[in-house]
């Protein structure tokens, strides 16, 4: 594939433009089908994402792309992503929802991937009375129901 | 699966902090589920009724036995004589560093205790389920007592299935735990029959189908080979669909799960120790075997089961 300086921009909700390189782009898959299709505009409406996520994963798509050009020495390079990863990904869990949302629609697979997992270790050994406040979820259990249902599956209450 | 579909279109409202409206569609919840382990997710149906009937739907279920399958454990087990209580353990088959090298020792997870065993034994396992026989001595040992129940555990929920009873007449029975990927099925096999020493045997085979909607039941099987054998010896190994263990000292039994027959396989030579053990190695069966003269292990492998 010939790497072309091309710059696009990404505009966000806010109608606020991003420019980035077409590198850094592509790796938004919804974007690399779009220009796939011969969709050449320079600009890109991503009118669900804010400026504030969309710079987010802008930044990560750009550090990936960064790491992946380096050619050599990968090991350490590895090292140095995932820790970037762990770093970038230790947000509160309102802004964390929102990059897996923006992962999801942008079709951004690793950001995505980490995110999920940033959620499943968050979650892992809280209650469901926590799990519920944190997914706004609703309980439709009679208590009568809930207290069957934790009976049965007691040992998992226990540390 | 219902639920699943409709699930899929429902969405959950994230306004817990007041200044973002942000939701997280029910498919990528359960992404996160996927990477859950077991106790959390049975921890978690208490949270609703959505997250009960999708944690226990057949395609989550059936998704997370195929991830695991991805990080292979070993169960162990061991039996306190004292409180009659058997401990269930597992631990990470490969466990890596950091350097990507192995680690030289793996922390072993308590996975659930089993009480009130007296005469009890192991009776292999698949797909992380374990099949238990109690009730029944050793073959060295003359005390056979009545009868028999066969129990089958999942150690990940802590659930446990356990068996119509059934009575052996005095026989030994010998229980064996298979699966049948194409129908996606659990059979108990079960093999009754008299010891070595006794002139008419008895020999009978029953199979057990495990289902959480039916009753089970036994059903008697007939061996189409008409030729008995005189003992069941080496761990059941259950390979593709198929399940083996020694009969005597030149065949080995291979049982189809699905179609519930019965053949023998003749091993290579006449089997010089018992200590050896079926494995299954690479997807195919093999023999592993010592001999104590020559200090020396050999491994046959079963090249063509269907044959």
């Amino acid at each position: 594939m010939s790497e072309s300086n091309k710059k696009i921009s990404l505009i966000s909700s806010e109608g606020e433009a991003f420019e980035v390189s077409e590198a850094v782009a592509r790796e938004f898959e919804i974007v690399a089908h779009m220009l796939e299709d011969g969709c050449s505009g320079s600009s890109i409406p991503i009118t669900t994402v804010d400026s504030n996520i969309l710079g987010k994963v802008i930044e990560y798509c750009t550090k990936h792309v960064e790491v992946g050009n380096v050619e050599g020495n990968s090991e350490k390079a590895e090292k140095d992503l995932e820790e970037f990863d762990k770093r970038f990904i230790a947000v509160e869990m309102n802004t964390l929802f929102s990059l897996i949302l923006a992962a999801n629609y942008l079709n951004v697979k690793g950001l995505l991937n980490i995110g999920c997992q940033k959620v499943a270790d968050t979650i892992k050994d809280m209650k469901p009375e926590e799990v519920r406040s944190i997914f706004n979820i609703e309980n439709d259990y009679t208590p009568a129901e809930e207290e069957v249902v934790r009976k049965e599956n007691e040992w998992a209450f226990q540390p | 699966m219902e639920d699943l579909q409709l699930s899929l279109s429902r969405q959950l409202d994230l306004d817990h902090a007041g200044n973002s409206t942000t939701t997280i569609p029910f498919d990528l919840i359960i992404d996160i589920f996927s990477l859950l382990p077991a106790k959390s997710l049975i921890r978690f149906l208490s949270v609703s009724k959505l997250w009960f009937s999708t944690i226990r739907s057949k395609t989550f279920v059936d998704m997370f036995l195929t991830r695991s399958m991805t990080r292979p454990r070993l169960l162990f087990t061991f039996y306190h004589i004292e409180s009659r209580r058997n401990f269930i353990f597992s631990a990470p088959e490969y466990e890596y560093s950091d350097d990507g090298k192995y680690f030289s020792s793996a922390m072993a997870r308590y996975d659930m205790t089993i009480s009130d065993l007296d005469h009890y034994r192991f009776c292999g396992s698949v797909n992380g389920f374990i099949c238990f026989i109690s009730g029944v001595s050793g073959p060295f040992c003359n005390w056979i007592p009545p009868f028999s129940s066969i129990t089958v555990y999942n150690p990940t929920t802590r659930q446990l299935v356990k068996l119509p009873d059934f009575t052996s007449n005095g026989r030994y029975v010998y229980a064996c735990l298979g699966y049948d990927p194409v129908e996606d099925q659990y059979k108990v096999l079960c093999v009754m029959m008299f010891g070595p020493g006794s002139q008419d045997i008895q020999q009978e085979h029953f199979v057990c189908t495990l289902s959480s909607f039916q009753q089970q039941e036994w059903r008697k099987i007939e061996n189409p080979t008409g030729d008995n054998y005189r003992s069941v010896f080496f761990e059941r190994i259950c390979i593709d669909g198929a399940l083996y263990y020694g009969a005597d000292e030149s065949r080995i039994v291979r049982f189809d799960v699905r179609s519930e027959k019965i053949e023998f396989i003749k091993t290579p030579h006449i089997w010089t120790s018992y200590h050896s053990a079926l494995i299954n190695y690479n997807g195919k069966l093999g023999v592993l075997e010592r001999s104590c003269t020559t200090n020396m292990m050999t491994l046959s492998v079963l090249e063509d089961a269907e044959k």
